[in-house]
Formats: structure tokens, C-alpha cells, sequence
């Protein structure tokens, strides 16, 4: 069976929801002073925008198991709250110079102001987590911050895995590897996470959420493959430096992939080429990679892998939601596994 | 008739179907590959050229087949690959829980025995005992539900298992695979709050999840017209508990007999279970 699956539900549903959050989230930004040098930056990275891929999972997990949105909507605005924490640490560790199709917060107010942003909007992210009591009940509110305490574990432990590998000029790994990163690093707050929870309050407390993982897992590998593709071939819409994962020496499925069939000799020019920073690494070496990566099939292998983990996510889908009827939500968590895939 | 020679065709190399099951999942060349075209992927194709179950018996049916081609090899192990990532982490997970399970009950024990020592750690004895007290009642209440669905599971013990009918692979003593679809491995728990001058027997039925609904009925009637049905029924959530109540309230004069009625989701209408009184004479 061949399908054609250029989703309109998935926008729309992103749209949405997405609007949704972003309104509840305005009444958890601190609107006193000091703002110059806090609050203003605090509210910078979650009212530029985004997707709104995380905490509309959220909610659409919840009511596909029959909850109301509104149930599930401070857990998504906590969601946000701390994804956009993470994105200001994380650009200041990758040295990323774009977010969002605008300077990092680093890059605009220098790292202490964006490190102390960082750190408030983390605190800020806890609110909404607090305030699940009075609407889902003590028990299902503390298994939601249970969860929120391993996945914000998960998160650090990628991303000093990535990290230590970039420290140490590692670069002799294997597909594995990079799935165990990507698990830690991306998945669990990208999907694993929002997933979970919102099953945990559609069934107020009673899932059995290991299904959840393995679709959350395929599902997140999936779209942080496509995030680095994107890096490497996206236009002026995707938002980010163009080939900045080379620039920052990110240790994506293509270069592990380079370094893997590489000749030896182009295996030690990209190990010199990998061991300098981000500063002194030169245009010319990084155009280099980049063409090494064509040369070498890099591309289309981390396309194909891709496609194969998505096809992978819709067999965990139909496993883990099979048990629920039929609705806008249950169909949303179907076509967003294409739809990560398809998106510019 | 014409004249021409009749055209003869050499018999073909195979009489018969290939049954090969190391064969079903696997996609013939890179039909399967799909790379993504400008208008859609092929998802469905790719659904079942990269079937985990698939996946996971790969290894030990390829040897018995022709040798894979690389497309096909290589989704193999990328998908292998990743299931044992996941797999892994799953285990970890479970093995911290059950590291956090035991710490509880150490937690627990070490109350105990303080509580049983000496005059001097009585004080705190008598708190320490309360909470074990509370702490049992809790995990009693709790252990109810999984006492009901061990009793059905024993219960549907005999049935056969389709899934194990299905195919060649599976032999008889196999452990039976851990149940994944989320819908049965929960039971749906409501309190009852029963207000009755007779005996009273009360039965719920709820479909999984139920209780995540506002729940309604619309009374419970009896098979006879001439009784009056059972109309003084709330349903409310109770927040402390995190479970929904149900209080029912059985009039004096109402005739003994079975009530029976359907449970619904208020706000859409759909049944979610069944409720059945039998008041005794």
C-alpha cells in the first residue's frame, strides 16, 4: 500500500494547540522588574515561536485518551517553558549563533545574562507542574514532575554524551551510539516525554507507558535525523545556521557515517579538521566535509535510516493506541510521524 | 487452424509457492527504500518492509535463505539496531524503579523496628505506626485492582491464544509475551457510596479508561415496566482519591428486584459501562 501523506491535520493541530499554549503561557512569564536584564530575556525564546511539536503531543495524547485540553495544558506550558530553557544552554554550549531566524540569546546579551535566563526559565517551567494539583489530584501531579525529574535527567546525560565525544575528538562510533545519544538528548523531552504524560492524565495515572516509549523513541530519532538533514540542505525557513552542526562539529548520523567509510586518509584530515573549536575551524574544511558527505553516500544513508525509524514509529503507534477509538487526536499521533519527515 | 509451429515454452524453475518465512517481511530489492519524493513517502510499504518482529528474527532465520541484498541488510541492522537501544534503556528504567521500590520498603522496615524499641523511641513510635498502618491500608487498596485482573487473568487462563496459533514460529512452551497494548493492562476503579436499608448488591462494568470521563446515567431500570427505576445515582470525582464516586441511594419503598443500566460519557454520549442492583426482599 502506497500512501500520499502531506498532512493538513498535523499544521493544523500544531497551530491550534500550539496557540493554545503560547496563550496560557503569557500568565506564567514574570512581567515585573528587574526585565532588562532577566524577565525580558527570559520571555524571549518561548515568544519567538516554534513549532509547538512538544506540547501539542501533549494535549492530543491526553484527549485521545479522553481528557479535556485543559486538563493537559499546564503540562504543555511546562513543556515549552523547559524546552526553551534547554535551547538557551544549548546554544550557548554548541556555540550556536542562530534560533528561531534570529541571534541566540548569547549572542545578543553575552552568556552570564543568557545563562542566569536560562536557569530562571527552568524555576519558571516548575509553576505549571505545581498547579497540575488542583486540577488532575496530588498523585497523577507528582508522577507527572516523577517523570519530569527522569527526563530532565535523560536530557543532561545526551547531552554530556555529545559533549564529552566533541571534548575528546571522538569520532570512531557507531549508529548505536548515535541512537543512544539522540534517545537521552532529544527524544525524551521531544517526545518520550510529552507522550507520557499526556497518557498519564488521559487515564489519570493508570497507563502502562513502556509502549509510549518505544513509539516516542522512533518517533523523536526520526525527527532529530531529519533536523540534522535540514541543517545540511534546508532553506532560509528552517531557522538555523546553515551547516552549523559542521561548524559546531555535532556528531550527527552523516559524520559518523563519513568517518565510518572514509579512507584513511580522509579519515585523519577529518580528525584534525574535528579537533580544533568552532573559532578556528576554517570555510574551506567545512565546505570539505561537506562535499565528503555527498561523496561518500552520507546523505542518503541518514535519509534512508530516517524513513526506516518512521516506519518503525507507525508499527509502536498502532501498538501503543490501538486500544482507543477513533478521533482528530488519535489520527494527529498517526501523521505526525510522516509529517516530521516531510517538514521544511 | 494455422500453419505455424506451436510455440513451446520450457517449464519454469519453480512448481510450486515459496513458503519461506524468514521471507514474509522482507521487501524484494530497494522497492521498500522509498527515498522521499516531493510529494509524499511510500509509509506503507516501508510499515511492513521494516516490521520489528521482522527485524528481530532476522538474524537467526538469514541463514537458512539467500543472503540479503545491502539496502535490505542495512535496514536490518539500523532497525535491530535501534530496538536494542530502546530496549536497553527500557531495562534500566525498570531496574531503577525496582532499585526506588526497594529503598521504599527498606524506608519502611527501618520504621518498624524503631517503633519496637525501647521506651525512649515511643513517641515516635506511635506516629511511626499510624503511618504504617496508613501505608498498608494504601497499599491493600491499592493491590485490590491487581487482585481483580490476576482473578481474570487465571480465569482466562484456558482460552487459547490466538497469537500463538499464528504462525510456525511458535512453540508451544514459550513464555507467553508480555501483553503491549496498553488498554489491557488497565482496570478501571470507581468508588461506591451506597446508601441502602436493605441488602444491596452492586455490580460496574467499565471499559479501560473510563474513569478518565465524567461519567452519567440515566437510571437504572427493571425488566418489569410496572417498577419504578432507580433515578437518585451522582457520579462525582474525588480529587483525594483521584478516582470518580458513585452515590447511589436506594428509596425505602422501592420494589426488590435486578436494576440494571447503561454508564455513559457525559459530555459525548458513548457508553462506557454497565451498572446492575440487585435489592434483596
Amino acid at each position: 500500500m502506497t500512501t500520499a501523506v502531506t498532512s493538513k491535520l498535523v499544521p493544523a493541530i500544531l497551530n491550534e494547540y500550539g496557540a493554545m499554549t503560547r496563550a496560557a503561557l503569557r500568565n506564567y512569564l514574570p512581567t515585573r522588574e528587574p526585565r532588562r536584564h532577566l524577565y525580558d530575556l527570559v520571555a524571549d525564546y518561548p515568544l519567538r515561536g516554534g513549532k509547538m511539536m512538544r506540547p501539542s503531543l501533549c494535549i492530543a495524547a491526553a484527549r485521545a485518551f479522553g481528557a479535556g485540553a485543559g486538563d493537559a495544558l499546564d503540562t504543555a506550558v511546562a513543556i515549552e517553558l523547559l524546552h526553551n530553557a534547554l535551547l538557551i544552554h544549548d546554544d550557548i554550549e554548541d556555540g550556536s549563533e542562530q534560533r528561531r531566524g534570529r541571534p541566540t540569546l548569547h549572542v545578543e546579551h553575552g552568556i552570564p545574562l543568557a545563562l542566569n535566563a536560562g536557569d530562571t526559565l527552568t524555576l519558571v517551567s516548575l509553576r505549571p507542574l505545581i498547579a497540575n494539583r488542583s486540577r488532575l489530584g496530588g498523585e497523577v501531579a507528582m508522577k507527572i514532575i516523577e517523570e519530569t525529574e527522569r527526563m530532565a535527567l535523560a536530557s543532561a546525560e545526551g547531552q554530556a554524551l555529545e559533549l564529552g565525544w566533541r571534548k575528546d575528538n571522538v569520532l570512531d562510533l557507531d549508529d548505536a551510539d548515535y541512537l543512544t545519544m539522540v534517545l537521552k538528548k532529544t527524544c525524551w523531552l521531544a517526545t518520550i516525554f510529552p507522550v507520557r504524560v499526556g497518557a498519564l492524565i488521559g487515564t489519570r495515572g493508570a497507563a502502562d507507558l513502556d509502549s509510549f516509549m518505544r513509539f516516542g523513541f522512533f518517533l523523536g530519532a526520526t525527527f532529530q535525523i531529519q533536523d540534522d538533514l535540514l541543517n545540511l540542505v534546508a532553506d532560509q525557513r528552517y531557522g538555523k545556521e546553515r551547516d552549523g552542526d559542521l561548524w559546531e562539529g555535532k556528531r550527527t548520523l552523516m559524520l559518523i557515517r563519513l568517518f565510518r567509510e572514509s579512507s584513511p586518509a580522509d579519515r585523519d584530515r577529518l580528525t584534525t579538521i574535528m579537533r580544533v573549536d568552532r573559532t578556528e575551524r576554517k570555510a574551506e574544511d567545512v565546505g570539505w566535509i561537506r562535499a565528503q558527505m555527498d561523496r561518500y553516500g552520507c546523505i542518503d544513508y541518514a535519509r534512508r535510516y530516517a524513513h526506516r525509524l518512521a516506519g518503525v514509529a507507525l508499527h509502536e503507534y498502532s501498538v501503543a493506541f490501538s486500544c482507543l477509538p477513533d478521533s482528530r487526536d488519535k489520527r494527529f499521533l498517526e501523521e505526525i510521524v510522516t509529517w516530521v519527515l516531510e517538514r521544511n | 487452424m494455422s500453419d505455424r509451429p506451436r510455440i513451446r515454452r520450457n517449464d519454469p524453475d519453480r512448481g510450486a509457492p515459496i513458503r519461506d518465512w524468514s521471507n514474509l517481511f522482507r521487501s524484494s530489492g530497494a522497492q521498500g527504500v522509498s527515498a522521499p519524493s516531493g510529494n509524499g513517502v511510500a509509509m506503507g510499504v516501508l510499515a511492513n518492509e521494516l516490521a520489528p518482529d521482522a527485524a528481530a528474527s532476522g538474524p537467526a532465520s538469514a541463514g537458512a535463505s539467500a543472503p540479503l541484498d545491502p539496502v535490505s541488510e542495512e535496514a536490518r541492522l539500523a532497525i535491530e539496531s535501534a530496538y536494542r537501544v530502546i530496549d536497553e534503556h527500557l531495562q534500566e528504567g525498570r531496574r531503577a524503579a525496582q532499585a526506588r521500590m526497594d529503598s521504599a520498603r527498606a524506608t519502611a522496615s527501618g520504621a518498624f523496628t524503631a517503633a519496637t524499641i525501647g521506651p525512649a523511641g515511643m513517641g515516635i513510635a506511635a506516629e511511626s505506626i499510624q503511618e504504617i498502618v496508613a501505608q498498608g491500608i494504601r497499599f491493600y487498596s491499592s493491590l485490590a485492582p491487581l487482585w481483580a485482573g490476576f482473578v481474570n487473568s487465571i480465569a482466562s487462563a484456558g482460552a487459547p491464544n490466538p497469537s500463538h496459533a499464528a504462525g510456525p514460529a511458535a512453540a508451544p512452551l514459550a513464555p507467553a509475551p508480555r501483553p503491549r497494548n496498553a488498554a489491557t493492562m488497565v482496570s478501571a476503579t470507581i468508588t461506591v457510596e451506597l446508601a441502602s436499608a436493605r441488602m444491596t448488591r452492586v455490580t460496574i462494568d467499565l471499559v479501560p479508561y473510563a474513569c478518565a470521563a465524567k461519567l452519567a446515567t440515566s437510571g437504572l431500570h427493571a425488566i418489569e415496566p410496572d417498577r419504578p427505576p432507580l433515578q437518585d445515582i451522582t457520579f462525582t470525582f474525588d480529587v483525594s482519591s483521584n478516582r470518580p464516586v458513585v452515590r447511589i441511594r436506594v428509596p425505602d419503598h422501592q420494589p426488590a428486584g435486578v436494576y440494571s443500566g447503561v454508564i455513559v460519557d457525559q459530555d459525548s454520549g458513548d457508553p462506557r459501562g454497565a451498572m446492575t442492583l440487585r435489592i434483596e426482599p
